[in-house]
C-alpha cells in the first residue's frame, strides 16, 4: 500500500483545468519529484497534498485512509513554500518554535530540545538569534526546512524550494536536503521545473505536462524509455554523465 | 451533495466565516439600516404618513432652500478647483523640485487637519472680519458670504488634496524621465506626458474628496456664511432649529449627490488603475533649476505663511483680553463658561477620541484582515468591500441624522446608546472608516499570503497567526490608523452635532456654541487646546513609528 495515494484527481479553476484525472502513489520513505514546465499543474497537485487546495473530483489517501477533506493541520505534514514564508518578526529559533508551541503535549524543555536539534540538523545553531532578513538565501531555505521538520511530520512537501537561489548554493543544498531526507527517512514530494534537480535528487520522478502526469519512473527509466516526445525532450537536456555520478555515489 | 459542499468549503473555516459574518452584520445594523430609516423619513410627513415626493416638492418650492443647492454647488466647485490646483502644486514642489525646507513645509501644510473647521473660520474672522487685523489695514474684504466660505473650505480641503498628491508623486520612475531627456523631450512636454498621466487617478479622487468635503462641511458656513445658505446649514436649521425631521431627511438625501455622482463617475473611469511602478524603477534625479525652485519656494512660503498667520490669529484671539480694544495678555479665556460646555467638554472629547481610536483601529483591522486573508466566501467579501468604502461617500451629517432616526426609535433594542458616549464613538468609527480601512488593506496586502498557510500547516489556529504575525507586522499601519481616528474624532462636528447630549458635551461642539454665544475668544482658546493635543498625538505617532522603523532596520543589519 502506498503511503500517499492520489486517485483520479481533477481540479478545475472556473473553466480552466489544472489537473485532469491524476492518479499516483508515493511509497513510505520515498523521495518523489514532480517535474514539469510552469503552468502544468504541479504546484496545484502539491497544494492538494497539503490540503491547502480542494479537489474538484477524486480522492487523496494517506496511510490508506481517505483524507481528501482533512484540513492541513490534521495531516501531520511539513511544507516549505517557494517564498519560504518565514515570519519576518521572529528569529530563526522563533520560527522553528512557532509550530512546536502548538503541541500542547510537549513540555517547554522538550520544545527547546527539539528546536535545538533542528538547528543542529540544518547547521544554523550559531545563527539562531538572527531574523530572516539577516540571513542569506540558503540559510533562509534551511530555516524553512527546519521549521517544516520540527513537528516530525509524516511527509514533507517542498514547493520549488531552491528556485530562488544561485547555482552554487543550489547544488550544495540539493545534496543537503537529500541527506537530511535519507537520515530521517521522511516521505518527500518536491515540485521543480529543473530536470537536473529532479533527476539528481529523486528516487522517482513524475513528469507532468498540461494537467496530466505523462510518465512516472526512476531517472534511469525515464532516460532510457521516455514514453512521449515531451518526456524525451525534457530528459535529453539532462547530462547523463551527471546521472552516472549520482548512481555511483548511491552505491 | 455532502461531498460537493465539502469540496466547495474545504478551505473555508467556520470560525473565520462566523467572524466575518458578524462583523458585516454589525456594520449593516449600524450603517445600512440607519441610512434606510433616513431615506424612509424623506418620504413621510411628520405624522408618519407616506407622502411620496411631497417633501421634495415643498423643498423645491421654497426659494431660500432651493437657492442653497446652487450655493452649495458653487462653493464646492470653486473650492475643488482651487484646492486641487494648490494641493498639486504644493505636493509637486515637495517631491519634484529642489525646494529647501521640505520637512517644514510638509508639516505646516497638515496644520488645518488638527483643528475643527469652525476654528478655521474663526481664525479668518480675526484676520478678515469687520475688526480683523488685515481689514484694519484698510483692505475692503467681503468675508461674510461665499468668499469667506470658499476661503475657509480651501484651508480645510488643501491638506487632503496635498497629501493625496504627495503620496502619488513621492515615487517616480527616474528611468522614464531619463529616457525622455535622451530623446530630447523638453520639461514642459515631460510634465504633460509623464507626470500628469501618473497622477491621473489621484486627480480624480482628489477632486471628489475636495468636492465632497466642501459640499458637506458645516463649520465654515455656520460661522462666516452670513445669510448665504448652504445645504449643511439648512439641515442643521431644519433639525436643530425647527425640529422638521422630514425636511432634514430630504436635505440629507440631497447631501448624497456627490456620492451618486462619484458612483457614476467611477463607472466611467474605472480601468487599469495599476501603478506602472515596478521594482526596477530608479530614483528620480532632480536637477537644480533656479527659476523653477524659486517659483515653488515662493509658493510654498506663501501657503505656509497663510496657515501660520491663521494659527497665530487664533493664538492672539485666545490670549488678549478683549480684541481689538484691550490687547493685554491674559489666560482668562481658558476659563470656559459652563453654559457652552466648559473644560469638561474637552475631557469628554479626549475620552471619546481615545475610545474611537482604540476600538476603531481594532474593528478596522479585523474587518480588513477578514476581507483580505480568508478563503472563499466570495459573496460576503464583495459585500464587505462595498460596505468598507461606502462611508467615504457619506457626509457626517447624513450619518448623524440617520443615527437619530434609527436609534431614537423606541422599538430599537439599541435605543439605550442614544445620547451616550457609545453612539458618538460608533458614529465616528463608521464616519471615518474608509481611509483607515484602505491603509490596513494595503499593509495586509504586502504580507506574503503564504504566512497563513505556513502557520496552518504548523498547526497554529488562525487567531494565533493573526496576533503573532499579522498584527506585529502591520503595527506601523495600525498606529497610523489610531492617530487618524484620534485626530478626526477631536475635530469632527458634522456627525456628532446631532448626537451629543446635554450630559456629554464635546469640545468641537462647544466651539460651535461658544461662537453662537459670542464668546469668540473662548472658542479660539478651545481651538488651541484641540490643536495642542492633536499635535501631541501626531508627535507621539512620529516618535513611535520612528522607533519601530529603527527596530526593523536592526533586524535587517547583519
Amino acid at each position: 500500500m502506498p503511503f500517499i495515494e492520489l486517485k483520479n484527481i481533477t481540479k478545475r479553476f472556473g473553466k480552466q483545468t489544472a489537473l485532469h484525472g491524476v492518479s499516483a502513489g508515493v511509497a513510505q520513505g520515498e523521495f518523489v519529484c514532480i517535474l514539469g514546465p510552469s503552468g502544468c499543474g504541479k504546484t496545484t497537485l502539491l497544494r492538494i497534498l497539503a490540503g491547502l487546495e480542494s479537489v474538484t473530483e477524486g480522492q487523496v489517501f494517506l496511510r490508506g485512509k481517505d483524507c481528501t477533506y482533512l484540513p492541513p493541520a490534521k495531516r501531520k505534514l511539513g511544507i516549505v513554500f517557494q517564498s519560504y514564508a518565514l515570519f519576518p518578526n521572529m528569529t530563526v529559533r522563533g520560527n522553528i518554535l512557532f509550530g512546536l508551541q502548538q503541541q500542547k503535549g510537549l513540555s517547554r524543555a522538550a520544545r527547546e530540545e527539539k528546536a535545538a536539534e533542528m538547528l543542529r540538523l540544518v547547521d544554523l545553531a550559531e545563527h539562531k538569534h538572527k531574523y530572516p532578513r539577516q540571513l542569506s538565501g540558503g540559510q533562509q531555505q534551511r530555516t524553512a526546512l527546519a521549521r517544516a521538520l520540527a513537528l516530525s511530520p509524516d511527509y514533507l512537501l517542498l514547493d520549488e524550494p531552491l528556485s530562488a537561489l544561485d547555482a552554487k548554493v543550489r547544488a550544495k543544498l540539493q545534496g543537503e536536503i537529500r541527506a537530511i531526507q535519507r537520515s530521517l527517512g521522511v516521505t518527500t514530494v518536491m515540485v521543480t521545473h529543473d530536470q537536473n534537480e529532479a533527476f539528481s535528487m529523486a528516487d522517482r520522478v513524475f513528469v507532468m505536462n498540461q494537467a496530466v502526469i505523462e510518465q512516472m519512473g526512476t531517472p534511469r527509466e525515464l532516460y532510457e524509455n521516455p514514453v512521449s516526445p515531451f518526456v524525451a525532450d525534457f530528459v535529453s537536456e539532462w547530462n547523463p554523465a551527471h546521472f552516472r555520478n549520482m548512481e555511483g555515489a548511491a552505491l | 451533495m455532502k461531498n460537493r459542499l465539502r469540496q466547495k468549503f474545504l478551505r473555508v473555516s467556520l470560525p473565520q466565516a462566523f467572524a466575518l459574518a458578524s462583523c458585516l452584520a454589525a456594520f449593516t445594523a449600524t450603517l445600512v439600516l440607519p441610512l434606510f430609516s433616513l431615506l424612509k423619513k424623506a418620504f413621510l410627513d411628520p405624522a408618519g404618513q407616506f407622502v411620496g415626493f411631497a417633501n421634495y416638492l415643498q423643498y423645491f418650492k421654497t426659494p431660500t432652500l432651493r437657492a442653497s443647492i446652487g450655493h452649495t454647488f458653487f462653493i464646492s466647485i470653486v473650492t475643488m478647483a482651487g484646492s486641487v490646483a494648490l494641493g498639486f502644486a504644493y505636493a509637486y514642489a515637495l517631491t519634484r523640485t529642489r525646494v529647501p525646507g521640505k520637512t517644514f513645509f510638509k508639516y505646516v501644510a497638515l496644520l488645518p487637519v488638527f483643528i475643527p473647521t469652525i476654528a478655521h473660520a474663526i481664525g479668518l474672522v480675526y484676520l478678515l472680519g469687520r475688526q480683523g487685523l488685515i481689514t484694519r489695514l484698510g483692505l475692503p474684504v467681503a468675508l461674510y458670504g461665499p468668499g469667506g466660505i470658499i476661503l475657509s473650505e480651501l484651508i480645510f480641503t488643501f491638506p487632503q488634496a496635498f497629501l493625496m498628491f504627495y503620496v502619488a508623486l513621492e515615487f517616480a520612475d527616474g528611468r522614464l524621465y531619463e529616457a525622455a531627456g535622451v530623446m530630447g523631450v523638453g520639461p514642459l512636454r515631460r510634465f504633460f506626458r509623464i507626470t500628469l498621466p501618473e497622477v491621473k487617478f489621484t486627480l480624480g479622487s482628489a477632486c471628489f474628496v475636495c468636492f465632497t468635503l466642501a459640499f458637506t462641511d458645516f463649520g465654515a458656513p455656520k460661522v462666516i456664511g452670513g445669510s448665504y445658505n448652504v445645504l449643511a446649514t439648512d439641515i442643521y436649521k431644519q433639525v436643530s432649529g425647527q425640529f422638521d425631521m422630514n425636511m432634514g431627511a430630504v436635505v440629507g438625501t440631497l447631501l448624497l449627490i456627490p456620492a451618486v455622482l462619484c458612483f457614476l463617475g467611477d463607472r466611467l473611469f474605472t480601468s487599469k488603475n495599476e501603478s506602472a511602478l515596478n521594482a526596477r524603477a530608479t530614483k528620480l534625479n532632480i536637477k537644480p533649476s533656479l527659476a523653477r525652485d524659486s517659483f515653488f519656494f515662493l509658493l510654498c512660503a506663501a501657503v505656509t505663511l497663510c496657515l501660520l498667520v491663521l494659527v497665530a490669529a487664533l493664538c492672539m484671539g485666545a490670549l488678549v483680553k478683549f480684541y481689538p480694544y484691550d490687547m493685554n495678555f491674559t489666560w482668562k479665556h481658558f476659563q470656559f463658561n459652563a453654559s457652552t460646555g466648559g473644560i469638561g467638554s474637552y475631557f469628554n472629547s479626549l475620552k471619546m477620541s481615545v475610545w474611537t481610536a482604540v476600538l476603531g483601529a481594532a474593528f478596522v483591522f479585523a474587518v480588513a484582515y477578514l476581507l483580505e486573508k480568508t478563503n472563499g466566501l466570495g459573496f460576503l467579501r464583495k459585500y464587505g468591500r462595498l460596505l468598507s468604502v461606502l462611508p467615504l461617500a457619506l457626509p457626517g451629517m447624513v450619518i448623524g441624522l440617520s443615527f437619530i432616526f434609527f436609534f431614537n426609535s423606541k422599538q430599537n433594542p439599541l435605543h439605550f446608546i442614544y445620547g451616550s458616549i457609545i453612539i458618538l464613538v460608533l458614529s465616528n468609527i463608521l464616519h471615518y472608516f474608509s481611509v483607515p480601512f484602505l491603509t490596513a488593506s494595503a499593509s495586509l496586502k504586502k504580507l506574503d499570503s503564504e504566512f497563513e498557510n505556513a502557520a496552518e500547516c504548523l498547526g497554529a489556529p488562525r487567531w494565533k497567526t493573526f496576533l503573532r504575525v499579522s498584527v506585529p507586522l502591520c503595527l506601523p499601519a495600525i498606529l497610523e490608523i489610531v492617530m487618524y481616528y484620534f485626530v478626526n474624532s477631536m475635530v469632527t462636528v458634522s456627525a456628532v452635532v446631532f448626537l451629543y447630549s446635554a450630559d456629554f458635551r464635546i469640545a468641537s461642539i462647544a466651539l460651535t456654541h461658544m461662537e453662537e454665544a459670542g464668546d469668540i475668544s473662548q472658542a479660539a482658546a478651545m481651538s488651541l487646546l484641540i490643536l495642542g493635543i492633536n499635535l501631541l498625538a501626531r508627535l507621539a505617532y512620529e516618535v513611535t513609528a520612528r522607533g519601530l522603523r529603527r527596530k526593523s532596520q536592526q533586524k535587517e543589519r547583519l
